[in-house]
């Protein structure tokens, strides 16, 4: 039971004695150390800042599109480079097939949300069955699991295409049933949670007249929601900024990525404000997810699990 | 009776159905998709590009001779690029895994930290790369910063020069690449137990010895993980490459060749690029147990 003095005390520390007793907690190399780390990450901040200005900022030729050298605030605000990005940034197919804004945007989209929605359900489902089920071979889809993980990718992406190729997927819609994909490091996420689930939980809904079914959607779903979540995240954040998947498979259905990724080397190019405004609208889904969820996707991704 | 129970279970016709019906998108994807295309990478490295015959030794002889005969100069370059990225790769490991701590012990200001290092891994890569490209031109802050100090950038862009590209893009790696492992590391230290922490702090032990004695040992599993899928990727690192030279000026790496053959640039290569995937697939395997026996020293009780 906590007396009334000792209820009063935390809060009535001021300012400068919070910031002494932080800066007595811990040796000045951990300070030092501290600070190189705020630093770096404040330039990361001030390199985004940046970038931002010179998206407002009036254009003025290939040699000066940047700021007045002596100060990164703008001279003259101009938000044009906003609306105007819609217009300018565009992607030409290889069979020359012209997509807008719009069309990168919608592509960006389904893309995204398919195989990422693909990948999420059948990993979900794979590991619930191989944690909880005694199902022949268990242990043997378990390892075939880590081995598929330590196996390299660099050498697979001529096969890949070619064998994709072979069965009609490349430009084509039905790619995403090649993102079904349930092995991986997700596999094991939802694996090591699944896995230590208690076990009364399902025992008491059977003893109610649950099928298996709804032991899964009405119990187990809603608990691992919180990873579901945040690889539903993961996977998003990773889709809509990836070029070089559609880039290489679905060349005919660029992303915002791509088309991006393009528009820089492409006739279209009017300099760095546009080009800029356009990467921070095509961030801006990704970023608000981000700011807003960042505190579930720092702390529910686990791989390896701690001893003891 | 839990046996007997679990016997009924086991054979219950909707149980096998659920298990079965569950299992159907991964099973079929692994079958079909996975399969298949290790089934078509191993056939094109033994098959002839032109004749579409068998042979043993060709596409690998082919790759042989791309990777270190001197019409394949700059293929037998990567491999060394390839090298130097991977050893950036591995300080970007360390260095998040420092980060972390330094945020799991709260430092000042650790909210903010924490969000801006993991920002460049949540939106697009791309983003990030092509601002620090103008970032670092002559009319970009670092110009700004060089004229300040009475040099001069004019006329010169570190991505198109063959002595600072490669590393200019290893700088950027090392500044920018913290946040995917670091969310790995913060994470796995936030599941640490409280009370255990509390030991040491009893004990009068700081922060570096807390590090080292206590944490260190306890996430060594995810240790582990991390650096065996590190050295798993050894001829796939390839840094930032794709993004800001597309492998010109001195910069191209192994993955990055497989990646230009992959886009139809050189169709003929396709089979000796299979056959030179396999090889270095057969290469990373002891690199790979090597690692894994010094590593298991710091996380024996690996739980994947």
């Amino acid at each position: 039971m906590k007396t009334q003095s000792q209820r009063i005390r935390p809060s009535s520390k001021t300012v400068w004695q919070k910031i002494a007793s932080y800066f007595r907690s811990h040796g000045i190399v951990f300070h030092i150390c501290a600070f190189i780390l705020f630093i770096w990450a404040a330039l990361l901040v001030f390199m985004l800042v940046w970038g931002f200005l010179v998206s407002i900022t009036p254009y003025r030729g290939l040699d000066g599109y940047a700021n007045n050298k002596t100060s990164i605030i703008p001279k003259a605000i101009d938000f044009s480079y906003y609306p105007e990005s819609f217009k300018l940034i565009k992607a030409e197919t290889p069979y020359g097939k012209m997509v807008n804004y719009g069309g990168l945007l919608f592509n960006s989209i389904w893309l995204t949300v398919g195989s990422t929605l693909a990948k999420l359900i059948s990993t979900v489902c794979f590991s619930y069955v191989v944690a909880r089920y005694n199902i022949p071979g268990k242990k043997a889809i378990y390892m075939f699991v880590i081995v598929v993980m330590m196996l390299p990718e660099y050498g697979q992406t001529v096969p890949n295409f070619t064998y994709l190729h072979s069965l009609g997927l490349i430009n084509n819609p039905a790619f995403l049933l090649s993102q079904f994909n349930g092995h991986g490091s997700g596999f094991l996420i939802y694996y090591s949670f699944f896995v230590n689930v208690d076990k009364a939980y399902e025992e008491s809904a059977r003893l109610d007249g649950a099928s298996e079914m709804t032991i899964f959607f009405r119990i187990m779903v809603p608990l691992c929601m919180p990873i579901i979540g945040t690889m539903f995240l993961t996977g998003f954040i990773g889709g809509w900024n990836d070029y070089s998947t559609p880039m290489i498979f679905m060349s005919e259905y660029p992303n915002l990525a791509l088309g991006l990724f393009n528009y820089q080397q492409s006739r279209d190019y009017q300099g760095a404000p546009a080009y800029f405004a356009g990467l921070f609208i095509a961030a801006l889904p990704v970023a608000t997810l981000f700011l807003i969820f960042n505190k579930q996707l720092m702390t529910n991704l686990v791989i390896g699990g701690i001893k003891g | 009776m839990n046996k007997l129970a679990k016997k009924s279970r086991k054979f219950h016709v909707g149980t096998i159905l659920f298990c079965c019906l569950m299992m159907f998108p991964a099973v079929s994807h692994i079958i079909i998709f996975w399969a298949g295309i290790q089934f078509s990478a191993i056939k094109m490295a033994f098959t002839d590009y032109y004749t579409g015959e068998f042979t043993l030794f060709g596409n690998f002889e082919q790759a042989i001779n791309l990777l270190f005969s001197t019409k394949g100069a700059d293929v037998s370059f990567a491999f060394a690029n390839t090298c130097q990225f991977f050893l950036v790769g591995v300080l970007n490991t360390f260095l998040a895994l420092f980060a972390a701590y330094m945020l799991f012990k709260k430092m000042a200001c650790y909210r903010f930290t924490r969000i801006a290092l993991y920002l460049p891994a949540a939106i697009s890569g791309l983003m990030i790369a092509r601002l620090f490209n103008q970032f670092c031109m002559a009319d970009g802050p670092l110009g700004a910063i060089v004229e300040a100090f009475g040099g001069s950038m004019q006329g010169t862009s570190l991505m198109t020069n063959e002595s600072t590209a490669k590393i200019t893009i290893m700088l950027y790696d090392i500044w920018v690449g913290l946040g995917g492992s670091l969310i790995i590391w913060y994470a796995a230290m936030n599941r640490i137990p409280p009370h255990l922490l509390e030991y040491g702090q009893l004990e009068g032990i700081g922060v570096f010895r807390e590090f080292f004695s206590v944490v260190m040992p306890l996430i060594g599993p995810t240790f582990v993980v991390m650096f065996t899928l590190q050295i798993v990727n050894f001829f796939g690192s390839s840094g930032s490459v794709l993004v800001f030279t597309r492998g010109k000026y001195g910069t191209t790496t192994i993955a990055f060749w497989l990646f230009n053959i992959a886009l139809g640039e050189t169709e003929n290569l396709y089979n000796a690029a299979n056959a030179a995937g396999l090889l270095f697939l057969v290469l990373t395997i002891p690199i790979l147990i090597v690692g894994r026996k010094i590593m298991n020293k710091f996380g024996q009780e690996v739980q994947y």
